[in-house]
């Protein structure tokens, strides 16, 4: 179901070196040291830090500072209601430092206000979401398989509380999969 | 007769604070003025609510209601700022009938803090013991031994049930002595479950506080295996003073989810406040939870941010 590490380090490195594009290095830097947890030994993504001048994390409390910041800067993005862009960096964090509470402590803040957020654009639950694309298009949006499972189950009748119900999923997750299909077109729920 | 008790008072250090049966504040003593100066302008005829805040505000009007109601003192703790305080509420009786209530408050050094901690640390050895003593019991013939045995177990009962009296007056939660409650019962449960009980339990609380409370949890999630009724407790306990802050917020979630892999994954139950309260206020009972947490071989933290709001996570071991 998940992508494999090679997949994932490829989309690491990828999202790294956009963000650090757009100026954003510390979450460049994010992106990168999870390839560097993947694969110790990764050259690629060892290169890309220290060109970024920030050298490979050897030194366990700069790398847990560093962490802070980020989090400090993404509840910062939240509150000015860059939600969507906060969540991402925020996942990634916390998928490097599982470990580290209060970083998950404000993934979950960011993850509250996007799940009211989501709730309230779904009708508190009401909303009955339908495919607005034919089935032969959808094979060309390269859906991820979590996203697929839950579009599976779309079928214009069954209200999204419905849905959270018979997928077993993490309502949030639910949520923010028909939010993500919503924004590409894919899907929508009527109001 | 309060000017006369105004005369002694004015000298003592602790604060105190006498009130009518109305419950409104008729005297603080200088000592009061100096370390709770919300409102004490207001004296004599404000409401005793006003003098204190947050979760200090609730402890305050919940024990001087039990005072009256029972005509007995209350114990209880209470915070301002950085400051805890030891508190008892005594009713004023006058011929018969019940005139005012008093506090008084006293200053808590951090040996309080301290001796939880302690408590907790002689739970486990003290449930060690019993199980070996037990073991020891259960396989001597002789009569000498066993009657040995059977005082040692009696022994460990009164110092069990002397360390949990010492933790219920400290805390204000009742006793778990071994002869007044079942002994704690550690099995296999479902997290989930246990959210939406505890929720469903706050509910019409925080309906009539005006509080959306939402448990965001997926149906199936790796079973725990700490002290159900405990954990249950503490998360009455944070959904509480969540509640009785002034204003409450106006959005709770309650979920929990699973963070970390392999043998590091863990699960945290959080509490997501978000929308009107004031999210840089402590909460008076947070020493008390970190130690139910603990208790609980759990770690609580969270976060606040003045407009987003504020999480707080339980992070729990699993089953197995």
């Amino acid at each position: 179901m998940s992508e494999s590490v090679q997949e994932q380090i490829a989309r690491l490195l990828a999202e790294g070196l956009e963000l650090f594009g757009e100026d954003k290095i510390e979450q460049a830097a994010i992106r990168w040291r999870e390839v560097l947890s993947l694969d110790p030994s990764h050259r690629e993504a060892q290169d890309y830090l220290e060109s970024a001048g920030l050298g490979v994390p050897s030194d366990p409390t700069a790398a847990t500072a560093a962490v802070q910041t980020l989090c400090a800067q993404a509840l910062e993005q939240a509150a000015a209601g860059e939600l969507d862009e906060a969540l991402p960096v925020l996942r990634s964090a916390t998928e490097t430092v599982p470990e580290d509470l209060e970083l998950q402590a404000a993934f979950e803040l960011v993850r509250g206000h996007l799940y009211a957020r989501y709730r309230e654009r779904a009708r508190h639950g009401a909303g009955r979401p339908r495919v607005r694309v034919a089935a032969e298009r959808l094979l060309r949006f390269n859906l991820p398989p979590d996203a697929g499972f839950v579009l599976s189950m779309v079928d214009g009748h069954t209200r999204v509380d419905e849905l959270v119900t018979v997928s077993g999923m993490d309502p949030f997750d639910v949520l923010h999969l028909l939010g993500r299909l919503e924004a590409a077109g894919i899907v929508e729920i009527d109001t | 007769m309060i000017g006369a008790e105004r005369t002694l008072l004015s000298f003592l250090d602790a604060p105190v604070v006498v009130g009518d049966p109305d419950g409104c504040a008729v005297y603080v003593n200088p000592a009061f003025e100096a370390r709770f100066t919300r409102a004490v302008e207001g004296v004599p005829g404000i409401p005793l609510a006003e003098l204190f805040e947050g979760g200090a505000r609730e402890a305050v009007l919940r024990a001087v209601v039990s005072a009256c109601r029972q005509g007995e003192s209350v114990r209880f703790r209470l915070r301002e700022g950085s400051v805890g305080f030891s508190a008892v509420a005594s009713p004023i009786e006058a011929q018969g009938e019940q005139v005012g209530v008093v506090i008084l408050l006293k200053e808590e050094v951090e040996g309080v803090e301290r001796i939880l901690t302690l408590h907790r640390q002689m739970e486990q050895p003290l449930d060690d013991l019993a199980h070996a003593l037990d073991g020891l019991h259960e396989q001597l013939r002789d009569a000498r031994p066993r009657a040995l045995a059977d005082d040692a177990l009696r022994a460990l009962g009164r110092v069990r049930k002397a360390a949990d009296e010492v933790h219920g007056v400290l805390t204000g939660a009742p006793g778990r002595s071994a002869e007044a409650a079942p002994a704690r019962v550690v099995r296999r449960f479902d997290a989930g479950a246990l959210l939406h009980r505890v929720a469903g339990r706050m509910a019409r609380a925080f309906e009539a506080g005006q509080t959306r409370l939402e448990v965001v949890a997926k149906p199936a999630l790796p079973p725990l295996a700490c002290d159900e009724h405990r954990l249950e407790a503490l998360l009455q306990r944070l959904l509480e003073a969540r509640l009785a802050q002034q204003p409450p917020p106006a959005h709770v979630l309650l979920g929990a989810r699973l963070i970390g892999t392999g043998s590091a994954s863990a699960l945290v139950i959080s509490l997501c406040e978000m929308g009107r309260a004031d999210f840089g206020a402590r909460f008076a009972d947070a020493p008390v939870a970190r130690e139910e947490a603990a208790a609980l071989a759990a770690e609580l933290r969270g976060v606040a941010h003045p407009r987003l709001g504020r999480a707080t996570l339980l992070r729990l071991r699993l089953a197995g």
